[in-house]
């Protein structure tokens, strides 16, 4: 049974630029490119992929806060523009990591204002709301003005208020980013128990390792569009009879991957690179090893120090990279 | 309510200091007579009372305006904006009932504000007359939260609401007569002051201050309330809920 339908959704951003202080010139982004995709009941359905390929987009359109411009969805049978306020009572939404709290109220009382807002009965929401809190592992936090919490407390408060009022349909936007690994080991779990309850999750990440071990399906979506959709296995599939090699340098030289992209056998270079150290990481999906020499002669002849090559199993990120020619994501 | 404390001492004391400003510079102006020529100008024999009230009734008018037209603004700013747009709830309700608290609470800062004063001067007012007092600040606030939902509205789309709210509160201020009477000013510009229901507010606390209250005299000011609050709450309605619209097809729900 499909709980969220989405048919051909598009929707067009007008930006600003400025130009001097007067000036200014308006252009059009297109954040959907009309994307269609359906997620039955009880699933974990993940929208993979880099900032800026149009996954908040969906899922604000799904929870009726943007109307789209073209194209219609359906959340539990209801259509999310005509008729929102039914949408909005079944579904729970984790938007932000770290925002969308009264400073000035404690943990306890800003999930209590929500109660409200979503019409629970008070000694219901008490209930509830102790119990988020345990699961989330906050309650000895509970009665801290939320302007003391820490990031991760305040991710975590935010997961709770999405699930404030038991809703049958969950949208999750990236809700472990900015955790430490604790405390996203601890939201994952508690994304599987939903599961478990028949909650059908509709969860944004450009994390893999979470979309492989969470998502039943996976949709990967890039500029506005839906590359591939399949189950992680499947996704992996499409590079599964490539071998794909890791190789770990210290820095970079400019045009290096270009330069093993033209190499005869080589399907897709991505590199990774490190923010905080010289390391990076060039992944490439290549036909058979035959090629992995003529890797190396380009590295050597490039004067590039080499720490480690091996051979990976693939991943999610190997087809992001293969379907894309681009990188998924920068290491942390 | 103790975690803005300072906010309240402030809101209290503020009236105090600004007629403490303004006597003081109508003594720097007027020197020795300055009390006298105030009454002969304005037939105001307690400048000081005067003041005060005005303030204590500004202060109320300013919060309101502020609280409707920056509420969002802050909401905005601190992510919870959007979030009332998930709840199965009409937002503009939410924001409208929001203002009913605030008006309450202004009708007991007017109380504890004003009640020293009139100690002081041996005026304290009576229940009836305290009853009445309070209506009127509740009606007249009604009219200020539908200009507020119009700030409110340019808000979601400019995001600037100070200098919207400055505006506004600075033309309040100056049609209302919280420091002056407005009949030094031209008749048009009393006809046009009927417009700003504090300019009202003003008159009536200021008639129920002195006694000189009976029950037949309110009538068409309370009607005058009743027309501008159906007037200002229908345009911040109305205002409202076009930009609403507008901020959920281009995205301006979510931008801070």
């Amino acid at each position: 049974m499909e709980k969220i339908k989405a048919e051909n959704l598009r929707k067009i951003f007008i930006t600003k630029e400025r130009r001097g202080i007067f000036k200014g010139e308006k252009r059009k982004v297109e954040a959907l490119k009309g994307i269609s995709f359906a997620i039955n009941k009880g699933e974990i359905f993940g929208l993979l992929g880099p900032n800026g390929a149009g996954k908040t987009t969906t899922i604000k359109i799904l929870s009726t806060l943007l109307l789209p411009d073209d194209g219609d969805a359906w959340v539990n049978g209801y259509h999310v523009v005509k008729e929102a306020n039914k949408v909005r009572e079944i579904i729970g939404v984790s938007l932000y990591s770290d925002r969308g709290f009264y400073w000035k109220l404690t943990g306890y009382e800003n999930l209590m204002y929500f109660a409200y807002l979503y019409h629970l009965n008070p000694e219901y929401a008490k209930k509830r709301i102790k119990y988020l809190l345990d699961i989330l592992e906050l309650s000895k936090d509970a009665d801290r003005l939320v302007e003391e919490y820490s990031t991760g407390m305040k991710s975590k408060l935010n997961f709770a208020r999405a699930l404030i009022h038991d809703p049958e349909i969950i949208f999750l936007d990236e809700p472990t980013i900015g955790l430490d690994p604790n405390s996203a080991r601890k939201i994952r779990e508690i994304i599987r128990d939903l599961k478990k309850e028949g909650k059908t999750i509709l969860l944004t990440t450009h994390n893999m390792y979470e979309a492989d071990i969470l998502c039943d399906r996976i949709a990967i979506i890039n500029k506005g569009k839906i590359i591939a959709l399949g189950t992680p296995n499947e996704l992996k599939s499409v590079v599964e009879k490539d071998r794909v090699i890791e190789i770990q340098i210290y820095g970079i030289l400019n045009g290096l991957t270009d330069k093993i992209r033209k190499i005869n056998g080589v399907k897709r270079v991505g590199l990774i690179q490190e923010e905080k150290s010289l390391k990076n990481r060039i992944k490439v999906i290549m036909e058979s090893d035959d090629v992995v020499p003529e890797v190396l002669r380009i590295l050597v002849s490039e004067k590039i120090k080499v720490e480690s090559i091996k051979s990976v199993e693939p991943s999610l990120e190997d087809v992001f990279v293969y379907l894309t020619g681009e990188r998924l994501e920068k290491e942390e | 309510m103790s975690r803005y404390i300072g906010n309240w001492i402030m809101i209290i004391t503020l009236p105090y200091m600004l007629a403490g400003i303004f006597l003081g510079v109508g003594y720097a102006v007027g020197g020795k007579n300055a009390s006298i020529n105030f009454y002969k100008n304005t037939g105001i024999s307690d400048p000081a009372l005067y003041s005060i009230l005005g303030g204590a009734i500004m202060i109320a008018t300013m919060i309101i305006l502020e609280n409707t037209g920056g509420y969002i603004r802050e909401e905005q700013l601190i992510g919870t904006f959007e979030l009332h747009y998930l709840t199965p709830n009409s937002t503009l309700q939410i924001w409208f009932f929001h203002i009913l608290p605030i008006a309450t609470i202004m009708i007991g800062i007017f109380s504890i504000t004003i009640t020293p004063i009139l100690l002081f001067k041996g005026n304290l007012l009576s229940f009836s007359e305290w009853l009445i007092a309070a209506t009127v600040i509740f009606l007249s606030l009604m009219p200020l939260a539908g200009i507020g939902l119009v700030i409110a509205a340019l808000t979601v789309r400019f995001k600037e609401v100070w200098a919207i709210v400055n505006v506004i509160n600075s033309v309040i201020t100056l049609l209302s007569g919280f420091y002056y009477p407005l009949e030094i000013f031209p008749e048009m510009v009393q006809t046009i002051a009927l417009l700003v229901p504090s300019s009202t507010a003003v008159k009536i606390l200021r008639t129920i201050i002195q006694h000189r209250y009976t029950s037949l005299n309110f009538g068409p000011q309370i009607i005058l309330f009743l027309v501008l609050s159906m007037i200002y709450l229908s345009s911040g309605y109305i205002t409202y809920k076009r930009w609403e619209n507008a901020a959920r097809k281009n995205g301006e729900l979510s931008k801070y």
